[in-house]
């Protein structure tokens, strides 16, 4: 594991050696920029106190031909800065999250501080095609004994070997998104690669882009977080009014999950998942209506390493009136003749332009992993720029009695609070 | 939950669709070789959003935006976006780190806005009605008032 980790960190290393380079370029052409930016500044100054002279006749003309060669420099410049520009704009984008968090809860489970997530992330559009990766710097959690089981925000590998020690600092490095794309028009594009499942929240799972700390507890039962594969996607859309009444789709082949690592798929028969969406109208304070199903077939090799068949379908929504928001997602899952359910609703509104509040009730019902559970969270975000948001959420706890939960173990509703820091840049 | 969401269904239907009624104080301005001359508002929001990428005669598409604080900008946000600047740098945060995709390129006056469109043969940006001269076409826009 130790070696693992740091083969893992030098390749890292070695991976963003040419982004720092390349950061450190745009940086210099983005103060070239700035100062160009200065100078036009100062020639529109003197172009404007220039043309509010009123030049008696005899000086008439050379003022004339004075501003004329400040215009022509103004153009000069402008043209330089457009330049600089469009160099800055064709370079690789390069972006990222970080994430800390802090977590508390009535359960066994300790508190901890976590510096959760660093991720990076570098894109690039060419015509038609767009590519992107993502890096993920993941560090285990301080205490062994805590498993992510109970809704962490972050979406692989599923059930990871154990820490072996508990020395803060150690983590992992993961390639969370690494695809290609071609898109033809928007009828048809095709994506190849590691990508994330097509549902809402796995698609925006990020911790700067939710509004919880927390993930649903029913998310990592149901669809897998990732697929490798080949998805195919596109919409029509027909205009109404000022907006458009679309349907869109997706379509995708992948490697099974097995253990929560698709690399694991040596078998012929792939899993293979669709979604089809319907995006309504909208207009005045009726800003987003959007419903879309979801059908996932595949198999998935459990603790036992056995291979079982897994169907799961589910459905979402995602409404969005004025400053009001409503997300829901519902699924249900069958292997081993077992059925898994989950859902969260969660509505939240925007108090003021830096402020929203949300509220998410969720439940899991899942006899495979043994646990029934109802959650209720509130929580409050406070984001000072889009990029930052400040993170804070009580939640309640209700384990529910199920003939397959662990009868024998006494199951206590308990309390928690969970908070986190993430930047965006 | 299935009351939740056909009480939600019940409130979208009851909405009635209202474009705003405040008059455009910008219009829409491209290359003088861009053989289009007219763009409905949704296909303009989709070129902003940069959900559209190629023009009709294969020329890609170069949505210019102005600078954040620009009234123009934010009329333009409002009128044709249907969101506030804000909420639009939040949805580029979105699209960056899902998509890889990031915001269109700002300028920050006409002057440069006309520029940048006159010398760029795929662009498309927008400038108040008395700053347009004879270096950009204008671009019809239905649905936008």
């Amino acid at each position: 594991m130790t070696r693992t980790l740091v083969l893992a960190v030098v390749l890292f290393i070695a991976g963003a050696r040419p982004a720092l380079a390349q950061q450190s370029e745009i940086a210099a052409l983005r103060a070239e920029l700035a100062r160009q930016q200065a100078v036009i500044a100062q020639l529109l100054q003197r172009l404007d106190a220039l043309e509010k002279e009123k030049p008696s006749s005899a000086v008439a003309a050379p003022a004339s031909a004075a501003v004329q060669e400040l215009q022509d420099d103004l153009n000069a410049q402008e043209d330089s800065v457009n330049s600089l520009r469009e160099i800055v704009n064709n370079k690789v984008n390069v972006n990222g999250y970080y994430n800390f968090r802090f977590s508390a809860d009535g359960s066994e489970e300790p508190a901890a501080f976590q510096q959760h997530h660093l991720g990076v992330i570098m894109a690039k559009q060419l015509g038609r095609f767009n590519f992107l990766m993502e890096l993920e710097l993941q560090n285990v959690p301080h205490h062994p004994e805590i498993t992510p089981e109970n809704g962490e925000e972050h979406a692989d590998e599923g059930p990871e070997e154990k820490p072996e020690s508990d020395i803060s600092g150690e983590g992992q490095v993961a390639v969370e998104n690494a695809w290609m794309e071609y898109n033809h028009n928007r009828h048809f594009g095709v994506r190849v690669g590691k990508q994330l499942s097509p549902q809402y929240w796995w698609q925006n799972h990020y911790p700067n882009l939710t509004l919880s700390t927390l993930l649903p507890i029913y998310l990592r039962e149901l669809f897998p977080a990732e697929v490798v594969g080949v998805m195919m996607q596109g919409s029509v859309a027909k205009p109404v009014g000022s907006s458009e009444f679309g349907v869109g789709y997706k379509f995708y082949v992948a490697n099974n999950n097995f253990e929560g690592n698709s690399r694991a798929d040596l078998r012929d028969g792939k899993a293979w998942g669709a979604r089809g969406q319907l995006r309504f109208p909208t207009g005045g304070a009726l800003r987003r209506f959007d419903v879309a199903a979801d059908i996932y077939r595949g198999h998935v090799g459990l603790t036992t390493k056995e291979l079982v068949e897994d169907n799961v379908v589910g459905f979402e929504s995602q409404l969005e009136i004025s400053r009001f928001r409503l997300q829901t997602e519902w699924a249900r899952g069958e292997s081993l003749g077992m059925s898994r359910t989950g859902y969260y609703v969660q509505p939240a509104v925007r108090l003021h332009e830096d402020w929203i509040s949300f509220y998410r009730a969720e439940q899991l019902d899942s006899p495979r992993i043994r646990r029934a559970e109802r959650r209720h969270i509130a929580g409050l975000n406070y984001r000072p720029y889009p990029q930052i948001a400040l993170k804070g959420e009580f939640y309640r706890s209700q384990p529910l009695e199920r003939e397959f939960t662990h009868a024998d173990e006494e199951q206590k509703p308990f309390n928690g609070f969970a908070a986190a820091a993430v930047f965006f840049f | 939950m299935i009351r939740t969401l056909l009480a939600a269904a019940l409130l979208v239907l009851l909405w009635t669709d209202h474009p705003s009624t405040q008059g455009a104080s910008f219009v829409v301005v491209v290359n003088k070789a861009n053989p289009v001359k007219a763009l409905t508002l949704v296909e303009l929001r989709r070129i902003f959003m940069k959900q559209s990428r190629m023009w009709s005669h294969a020329e890609p598409m170069v949505p210019v935006d102005w600078d954040s604080t620009a009234d123009v900008r934010q009329q333009f946000s409002k009128q044709v976006m249907n969101r506030s600047v804000r909420e639009m740098a939040e949805y580029w945060v979105q699209q960056s780190m899902t998509q890889g995709i990031t915001p269109p390129s700002t300028q920050r006056s006409a002057r440069s806005v006309l520029r940048f469109v006159a010398g760029v043969p795929g662009a498309i940006s927008y400038v108040p009605p008395a700053d347009v001269d004879d270096t950009v076409m204008v671009v019809k826009v239905t649905g936008l008032q």
